[in-house]
């Protein structure tokens, strides 16, 4: 009854949470059904874990050494406690586990995660719990149905970068939904990411502004895409760039960070302005150079530089956008 | 050179790594052509219809996108803070703090 219970789910088990999922609204709070929610998640972590897609591995250290612990020594699996279903971490390489970054180790479980000693011997994290931590700063995880769909039951090979994220992101206009999220003070928990870059260390007094954004991000693509079923992939690449950016903002350690908030200002405006016009049908063949040097920009300059140099680059971004496109008659 | 083999031209030895999706996207949504995958030497290769001229597609650090605004650092002792002990004990039946 103490004890941790280790759960493997079976193909059955699996098969009923995927049809379970494809019932679900596109947005389904924890709140509605918190124990589904937690073994969604706890799966997806449990999947990632020690994969190319594990994004909590470079921030765990072995405390004899000092060194990153290897990823491929990392296990994980789904473990069970008095009903609520959580994930635990540990490494072959070392029972002495430092990590390195802030905020995760208060979510982890510390009678099963901690000695007397304070060590970290492994990691124990049950996403109830963690919904009820983000309830006291305001915030709800949420799963999304296709993302969820996309990654935890999409093909998993744990040797390949399997999500192939970005191109996924930017022709299903995901910024639209993230903004959405962002705006209602919803966060997506489905993964190593969600967990180590958006939820862990989460301040909810620093999401006034954060919703803001969402907010203003929402209501310029809502007017910008209006009753366009599909838009260029041209047209998308802006939105796609304000949704890197609004996430990076949504990561506690950059909330309110001017570096990213400046050009987020400058891409929207030219989204207000209408400059890549949705409706024209635009065949891309070229990715806009700008792109990179402005992501670059927000994450590595200092305000000096960006409010210099970023007023620029978007607007160049755009010329590039237009210039390396061909408009289908 | 007609307008076929100029969108053969454009894609031809890309692989889907190398970030090709992004025209082969495009050429698909707007409905200019076909793009089909050599499932051997995983390349894309495209029929196009003539309204496009061959470019080869540059996307730079694409896997960057999802970065981590953290930096590995020392972090010990992080305390759990009465609130969130509260939470956790509430799995062994503990309430949780008002």
């Amino acid at each position: 009854m103490n004890d941790l219970i280790t759960w493997v789910p079976s193909a059955a088990e699996i098969q009923q949470l995927r049809e379970r999922l494809a019932d679900c609204g596109e947005v389904m709070p924890f709140s509605e059904d918190i124990q589904f929610a937690a073994k969604i998640a706890s799966l997806g972590m449990q999947r990632e874990t020690g994969t190319l897609n594990d994004e909590m591995a470079r921030f765990l250290f072995d405390a004899n050494s000092g060194q990153v612990i290897n990823r491929d020594s990392l296990r994980a699996d789904l473990v069970m406690y008095r009903g609520a279903v959580g994930v635990r971490v540990w490494s072959l390489a070392t029972n002495r586990i430092e990590i390195r970054c802030p905020g995760i180790r208060p979510l982890l479980h510390p009678r099963f995660s901690v000695d007397g000693q304070g060590e970290i011997h492994q990691l124990v994290i049950f996403p109830e719990s963690v919904y009820q931590f983000l309830a006291t700063q305001g915030v709800e995880p949420v799963i999304v149905k296709s993302w969820a769909q996309n990654t935890i039951f999409g093909g998993f090979h744990p040797s390949t970068n399997f999500y192939q994220t970005n191109m996924w992101e930017l022709s299903n206009n995901d910024t639209r939904r993230f903004s959405r999220l962002v705006a209602a003070r919803q966060v997506p928990f489905l993964g190593t990411h969600d967990f180590v870059a958006h939820i862990a260390g989460t301040d909810g007094s620093r999401w006034e502004k954060l919703q803001e954004r969402g907010n203003v991000v929402r209501d310029i693509l809502d007017k910008y895409f209006e009753t366009i079923q599909n838009p260029s992939i041209t047209s998308l690449v802006l939105p796609y760039v304000a949704g890197v950016l609004l996430d990076d903002l949504a990561q506690p350690p950059s909330y309110d960070d001017e570096t990213r908030s400046i050009p987020l200002d400058l891409v929207c405006a030219e989204l207000a302005k209408g400059s890549i016009d949705p409706r024209e049908r635009r065949v891309l063949t070229k990715f806009p150079e700008h792109y990179e040097k402005l992501i670059d920009l927000a994450r590595f300059k200092g305000v000096g530089d960006v409010r210099r140099l970023a007023s620029g680059y978007v607007r160049t971004m755009v010329e590039e956008l237009l210039g390396f496109s061909v408009l289908i008659k | 050179m007609n307008n076929e083999s100029m969108g053969r031209v454009a894609l031809a030895g890309l692989s889907l790594a190398a970030n090709a999706r992004v025209m082969a996207s495009s050429i698909e949504r707007e409905g200019v052509g076909t793009v089909h995958r050599d499932e051997a030497t995983n390349v894309l290769d495209a029929d196009e219809r003539g309204q496009i001229e061959g470019q080869w597609l540059k996307i730079p650090a694409l896997c960057k996108d999802r970065s981590i605004s953290v930096d590995p650092r020392v972090v010990t002792g992080e305390s759990i803070g009465a609130e969130l002990a509260a939470i956790h004990a509430s799995l062994d039946g503990e309430p949780v703090l008002a």
